[in-house]
């Protein structure tokens, strides 16, 4: 006798209307994502971290035994310590946002995969909020969560309060930078990721868009106006904002701010126009 | 009523590919026949709110289209004619992940996924990425991620596509299995008329989007049993007089072969003393519609307007 037969079961379960679609896609693209490849870069976006934490600890030590000099404060300063960590963390989230974003609706595209989705109760925002925390995650796992973590780590190691009651805005500044940098860079990888039928187009044409504009910066660098066009440099600019320190570039906060909406705006017009829950047919 | 249109028009442009349809599908499995290029897959996809529609309504399981739409999907198990996997996922995960989309717990969605898998046949294959399997396998892992939550109503958009002649005998006994154990009605569209044959009680012959047969399919087959098609070689305009005046519809199919509707309570000995009576030489009599296929081509031939 059978353990069981082959015929159908019906399954009397109950649905749930669940407003988090979104999270399911975010989920599953999230362990989908984690690959060797991607291991290999999260394992060298956390040497800085290293180097980082050693330095606050050699800092402390150094105050302990108190021959504290104008040049040893400079490296552990408090607020450009953060600001010059998640100013060169952008390389990685620069690397992971291609690694992880590039192919994310490209290779939708490409296998007709909006067909699956869009026949499920999968709104057009599930769909894009979905595959944006995906990006968005691993974008955060190199930049805010380590320096959260350098800032904890600070604040445990300091003898007293001070450094507390003095910096606490400090934790909001590298929360609110890092989100800025990982949402703006998350949208423009996938809105490339939506123009482009595969994933090695999509990334191509990311990593022009993040390296022309620099390129054009430095060789007009006696005209300021034109970083406003290189998004690394409207992000870093943005940073030193949010951080309060002196801004690397010419351009003005103003400009800085209308750019980072414009290019946001952009991209969600680009993802909306792309990804279409309905089909068109010509 | 597991389907209800009214007036349903879908537009592509200029082209109308479902052309003012008004149509209620009872519960059970129906199948939706047509030529390529028919409109149903279009039906279908508007439905699912997939592609939008220009003109009238429709309910499904007495839910709106219009307003419903997310809930709509949810009620119902969708079976594309396009490829429409996720790549990277195994095939127990692709399932899974369809059934958490339409609002299954994890647990229950992974639960639900093997026995699905094992159904549709790909216990042995379920762990493997989706992408490395045989178009066959595709077309059943979608077959799996469609049932997976049980849903109320079934679409199946040529589900048999790319089989070999077994698996898509695997695929009818199932979705005759689905029809029988299950407690959903199936819409399966197909342009293969032994399928429909095979697995439904109701037909709906779609030709240029538009309706052109809907009925039971064993009413199909009984309506044209009192068709024959007719051959005669000589006085053939006097022959077809004395049949029309008999009651008889006679319709010329294709040069000297004309379809003849006897009426009701007579049989063939009716043709056969016309050409008795009429000295016409008796070179065909044969019923006219032996099958579905004679009655899908007669009806789109009919609907084209084409000689037989």
């Amino acid at each position: 006798m059978p353990i069981f037969n082959e015929s159908y079961h019906t399954w009397d379960g109950y649905l749930k209307e669940r407003p988090g679609t979104w999270f399911v896609i975010a989920k599953t693209g999230v362990k989908l994502a984690w690959t060797k490849g991607l291991i290999f870069i999260l394992i060298f976006s956390i040497i800085p971290f290293f180097v980082g934490a050693v330095k606050i600890f050699l800092f402390s030590k150094v105050q302990d035994v108190g021959i504290m000099t104008p040049q040893i404060k400079k490296i552990v300063e408090d607020v450009s310590f953060f600001y010059d960590f998640l100013k060169g963390q952008m390389f990685y989230l620069i690397l992971i946002s291609i690694f992880t974003g590039a192919g994310l609706i490209a290779r939708d595209r490409k296998n007709k995969s909006f067909g699956f989705y869009f026949s499920k109760p999968v709104s057009f925002w599930d769909y894009v909020a979905g595959k944006f925390f995906i990006t968005g995650a691993y974008g955060f796992l190199v930049t805010g969560a380590p320096a959260l973590v350098l800032f904890i780590i600070k604040v445990l190691i300091s003898r007293d309060a001070s450094f507390l009651s003095n910096y606490y805005y400090l934790f909001f500044s590298i929360l609110g930078s890092s989100i800025l940098s990982v949402i703006t860079m998350s949208s423009v990888v996938l809105a490339f990721s939506a123009v482009a039928q595969n994933v090695r187009t999509a990334a191509i044409f990311f990593f022009t868009f993040l390296i022309l504009p620099d390129i054009l910066r430095k060789i007009f660098s006696n005209v300021p106006f034109i970083g406003v066009f290189s998004l690394t440099a409207l992000l870093k600019q943005a940073q030193a904002y949010i951080f309060n320190v002196q801004t690397p570039y010419g351009f003005s906060d103003i400009s800085m701010i209308t750019a980072i909406l414009l290019i946001l705006l952009l991209s969600l017009v680009i993802l909306k126009l792309k990804v279409r829950t309905t089909e068109v047919v010509s | 009523m597991s389907v209800n249109l009214e007036n349903f028009t879908v537009m592509y442009g200029d082209f109308c590919a479902v052309d003012h349809l008004t149509l209620k599908l009872p519960d059970g499995v129906t199948g939706l026949l047509g030529p390529n290029g028919a409109g149903k897959s279009s039906l279908i996809k508007a439905l699912l709110g997939l592609v939008e529609y220009s003109e009238g309504g429709a309910k499904i399981i007495g839910n709106d289209i219009r307003t419903r739409g997310k809930y709509i999907r949810q009620l119902v198990g969708y079976m594309p004619e396009d490829n429409c996997l996720v790549p990277g996922l195994t095939g127990v995960g692709m399932v899974q992940y369809a059934g958490e989309l339409c609002g299954m717990s994890r647990v229950e969605a992974m639960q639900r996924a093997h026995e699905v898998l094992y159904l549709v046949g790909l216990e042995e294959a379920r762990y493997r990425k989706v992408e490395s399997f045989s178009s066959g396998m595709q077309q059943r892992v979608k077959l799996a991620q469609a049932l997976v939550h049980d849903p109320r109503l079934l679409f199946l958009d040529e589900p048999a596509s790319g089989m070999d002649p077994k698996g898509r005998q695997e695929m009818l006994d199932l979705i005759v299995d689905i029809a029988d154990k299950g407690r959903m009605s199936i819409l399966l569209a197909t342009h293969i008329l032994a399928d429909v044959e095979r697995t439904c009680e109701r037909v709906v012959i779609m030709h240029r989007g538009r309706i052109v047969e809907d009925s039971r399919v064993d009413e199909v087959r009984k309506s044209y049993s009192n068709t024959f098609s007719v051959k005669v070689k000589t006085n053939a305009a006097e022959f077809y007089k004395y049949l029309e005046n008999a009651n008889c519809a006679v319709k010329n199919m294709n040069k000297d072969v004309y379809d003849v509707t006897l009426p009701k309570g007579t049989d063939t000995k009716l043709i056969l003393k016309a050409a008795k009576d009429t000295g016409a030489e008796l070179r065909k009599l044969v019923p006219s519609v032996r099958s579905l296929e004679d009655v899908f081509i007669k009806r789109i031939l009919e609907d084209s307007g084409a000689d037989f």
